[in-house]
């Protein structure tokens, strides 16, 4: 019986881990085109230019609550503005979270490989808890542009490392390499 | 025993489609991308070959009959092993140090399921017949088990493998766990399921069997260029200096941290 758990099991993690290897398979031909600077985390860059939008949009509607305390919800008109910055931001965080994992996977020592998935892992920890807790904040009251800025912080984190490591390996020569991880990531 | 009709049907399926793939595996020159696939599949060709000849000679039930059947299950369960960590390597080959731990890992698995059998066979009274069902049994579930692995590090590393060594992998999972429950419910209701069994074990190798012959259809697609490599040097030098700086970060963050809290 056990035997038969642990294959159903089993299915149901192959029929996930096809499903992403046919994601891998499309994005890595759908960016063979892509300009390099797109291929790099860029959307969280524009944080201060959203913040300033929804500063602005908030304003209009003379709200009297400090701009700390402004809550966005699913319901209000500006909260599109806060749903494409996450959607860049997402996409930012994927992005960044590949290319790291590109780069360690060429570790040539097992111990340095591990220290430097755990370095991953805290990440993901990291983005993966904000994302729940903005979920039960939706839910509950909306997001402030504080839980916003906290975001920001963890994918430029994530973003500033990944760009040491490709500075690192193109300031070393190896820029044909930085081109081969940038389109498999 | 006696075949029916249909069981007839099956193992004529089986035959044919075996001749089939082997034709299309030298037609499409799969041998020089994957050799030990190429050589499994020729290997089923042969078993079936011989394992046929001895029956009409010697007769189902014959001494011989019996021995060619078990020593050439046993030849070909160690191929398809080979198969796996072929398909290992080939994903692999290219991440040094998670190669050298995978190829441990498989080497352990091996060598514990070998053992095992090993000793099952000592205390079976048909110690051959026992030694290849033992470690067919380890070595299914191992097999299943790997090849999910596999895919779930590609999954996780974003390394994404070629049409071909995908349905190989598929192919090779459905008959892995296919003879897991089979061998499940086998060992509950023995006899009474052995022809169950057996018509089981036939129909999804054939299913493994069309799955591999499906992208061996068309002209292989050329093989995609592996990941540029790096000098071990560099990367090593590289990295370190990187994973300092990532901590040095991380501790500068959590001063910054505490300093806000105070």
């Amino acid at each position: 019986m056990v035997s038969i758990v642990v294959v159903i099991l089993l299915a149901i993690s192959l029929i996930v881990f096809l499903r992403q290897q046919k994601d891998i398979a499309r994005r890595i031909a759908s960016q063979r085109d892509v300009p390099r600077e797109n291929l790099v985390p860029r959307h969280y860059k524009s944080f201060t230019e959203v913040e300033k939008t929804l500063w602005a949009a908030v304003q209009k509607q003379k709200r009297s609550t400090a701009w700390e305390d402004v809550r966005f919800k699913r319901s209000e008109p500006e909260f599109q503005i806060v749903r494409d910055y996450l959607r860049g931001v997402r996409e930012d965080f994927s992005r960044g979270h590949r290319i790291f994992g590109q780069v360690i996977i060429h570790s040539p020592e097992m111990n340095l490989f591990a220290q430097l998935e755990w370095q991953r892992v805290k990440s993901e920890v990291a983005y993966y808890r904000w994302c729940a807790s903005a979920w039960l904040r939706l839910q509950t009251g909306g997001i402030s542009i504080d839980d916003l800025r906290q975001l920001t912080e963890i994918v430029a984190t994530l973003a500033y490392r990944v760009r040491t490591m490709l500075t690192a390996f193109e300031k070393s020569g190896n820029l044909e390499f930085v081109d081969s991880i940038l389109r498999q990531s | 025993m006696q075949l029916t009709p249909s069981e007839t049907l099956l193992w004529w399926l089986g035959i044919g489609l075996k001749f089939l793939l082997c034709a299309l595996v030298f037609y499409r020159r799969l041998y020089r991308r994957l050799p030990f696939f190429s050589f499994y599949i020729v290997l089923l060709v042969v078993e079936v070959t011989v394992v046929w000849w001895v029956y009409r000679e010697w007769g189902y039930r014959s001494f011989p009959a019996w021995y060619t059947y078990w020593s050439a299950s046993a030849v070909v369960l160690f191929a398809r092993a080979l198969v796996v960590a072929e398909l290992s390597w080939t994903s692999l080959r290219s991440y040094p140090a998670i190669w050298s731990l995978v190829r441990k890992l498989l080497g352990l698995i091996a060598v514990a399921v070998l053992t095992y059998a090993a000793i099952m066979a000592i205390r079976n009274r048909s110690p051959i017949p026992g030694f290849v069902l033992t470690a067919e049994h380890g070595l299914e579930i191992s097999f299943a088990v790997i090849l999910v692995a596999l895919l779930g590090f590609g999954a996780r590393y974003k390394v994404a493998l070629g049409p071909v060594e995908r349905n190989i992998v598929i192919g090779l999972w459905v008959y892995s766990a296919f003879q897991v429950i089979n061998n499940a419910f086998m060992s509950q209701w023995m006899n009474r399921y052995f022809h169950w069994w057996v018509s089981t074990r036939v129909i999804a190798f054939d299913i493994a069997m069309l799955v591999w012959i499906a992208p061996l259809r068309k002209t292989l697609p050329p093989a995609e260029p592996g990941p540029t490599l790096l000098s071990e040097s560099v990367a090593v030098r590289l990295l370190r200096e990187l994973l300092a700086q990532m901590r040095e970060i991380t501790e500068e963050m959590k001063r910054i941290t505490r300093s806000k809290w105070k």
